[in-house]
């Protein structure tokens, strides 16, 4: 190590190129949005979030807990499978609701909110594919352990995010988009898939 | 999950199977990657690989063991992409061959990705041709699946660990002669930024398997792979 310090920089060119490739890999990464998930363990867990959890759904398989950073906000997450269906369901650090998300077929939407974001997708595109979609469910605490239990959604709040594949006449990308309880377009962006350059060359 | 692990179990176990006379080499094989977008659907990717050999050791024999320089690549490509899944690339690479004469190869790859809820795949689809002073052109097929599979979380993240396997069965053909090969490689990787990854791991290389001494080469891999 004294060594090296004690060369000239240029005499280290090697030493030099990978300390700019760092450098710039470094600040290419202030533009990009940042999100993370790690798994954690049930006791890290807020007991409201737990307890809240069980009360809603009671899932009879095993919970899985995840600490979550997006954009600089912190949560946690539950994910379960109930009913045959990926449930996931957010919370602040206090362990509040935030919302639960259920994964669901296309096909199971409710007719007129396929027809609408269909609508929607022939309108901005030349083709699309649907990929995953999910149920957004977000309200008080206690209208949502009713709504869990009785599936009543008088006072929830219902969205729609559906990750999709769209062509347009300049692009071809996959997309999320955020659709309200009509099936309205209320949110679209650009899903960018991690580099997967280590898988192909 | 399961699944996945008793393929990978069954692959390594079916290298086992065919062992005759057995030649191992170790060596370390360190690689650099740095790709680039240079424009709206052109990326460019350069590589540097480098395999340097540590151990030789036929079956029953004492190993042998020293340093020697056996072969470093420089590569270069360009791809475009057709959607967000799949890329077409083409690209040449010239070898220092630290035991026979050195070689140009160029290179012409199709690649899948597909996305699983908590892993992806990576399908390559790869043809190469190689040219040396004295020697027949040889040709290359190659089919290379990955599976990266997040070990932190259900999707891969900054700061997060990875697990990374594939598996790459190579078709040869030169001067009338066929030959075959595989590589099953497993690795720990790390994403550090959003685009920097570090890998290291083991790349196991099988082939001559149809000569009496069946070749096994077993690579610590140090991987360092940037996108800017």
């Amino acid at each position: 190590m004294l060594k090296i310090k004690s060369m000239p920089f240029v005499k280290l060119p090697i030493f030099s190129f990978i300390g700019l490739l760092v450098f710039y890999s470094g600040q290419t990464m202030g533009q990009e949005k940042t999100e993370r998930e790690f798994r954690v363990k049930a006791e890290e867990v807020p007991e409201a979030a737990k307890r809240w959890v069980i009360q809603a759904f009671n899932p009879s398989n095993k919970i899985k807990w995840f600490y979550e950073e997006t954009s600089g906000k912190s949560s946690f997450e539950a994910k379960f499978s109930h009913d045959r269906l990926n449930h996931s369901v957010e919370f602040d650090l206090s362990g509040k609701i935030e919302d639960v998300e259920v994964q669901v077929k296309w096909t199971e939407l409710p007719e007129k909110i396929q027809d609408a974001i269909t609508a929607y997708f022939e309108s901005k595109f030349s083709k699309f594919r649907i990929e995953k979609v999910q149920v957004q469910y977000t309200g008080e605490p206690n209208e949502m352990i009713k709504w869990a239990k009785t599936a009543s959604s008088g006072l929830i709040q219902t969205r729609y995010e559906v990750e999709f594949y769209g062509e347009s006449e300049n692009a071809k990308k996959l997309w999320e988009g955020l659709f309200d309880e009509n099936g309205k377009m209320l949110n679209l962006r650009e899903i960018i898939l991690p580099a997967a350059s280590n898988l192909f060359f | 999950m399961r699944r996945l692990i008793l393929v990978f179990v069954w692959m390594f176990l079916s290298y086992q199977g065919v062992a005759q006379n057995r030649l191992t080499n170790l060596g370390f094989f360190p690689e650099l990657q740095v790709r680039v977008h240079a424009g709206d659907n052109l990326k460019l990717t350069g590589k540097i690989e480098s395999q340097h050999g540590m151990a030789t050791m036929p079956e029953g024999s004492e190993a042998s063991w020293g340093y020697r320089h056996v072969q470093t690549d420089f590569q270069a490509f360009a791809g475009t992409s057709l959607n967000p899944y799949v890329s077409l690339t083409g690209g040449y690479q010239y070898r220092l061959d630290g035991d026979n004469e050195d070689s140009h190869r160029a290179i012409q790859q199709i690649s899948f990705l597909q996305r699983k809820d908590s892993y992806r795949i990576g399908h390559r689809i790869r043809a190469d041709e190689t040219f040396a002073v004295n020697e027949a052109i040889e040709y290359r097929l190659r089919y290379r699946l990955s599976f990266e599979i997040p070990l932190e979380g259900q999707s891969l993240d900054p700061g997060e660990v990875y697990l990374v396997v594939s598996d790459e069965p190579i078709f040869s053909y030169q001067d009338g002669e066929t030959g075959f090969e595989n590589r099953f490689a497993a690795a720990l990787g790390h994403l550090s930024l959003q685009k920097q990854k570090f890998q290291a791991g083991i790349d196991y290389r099988t082939d001559r398997f149809f000569n009496a001494d069946l070749r096994q080469r077993i690579w610590f891999k140090f991987g360092w792979y940037l996108t800017l």
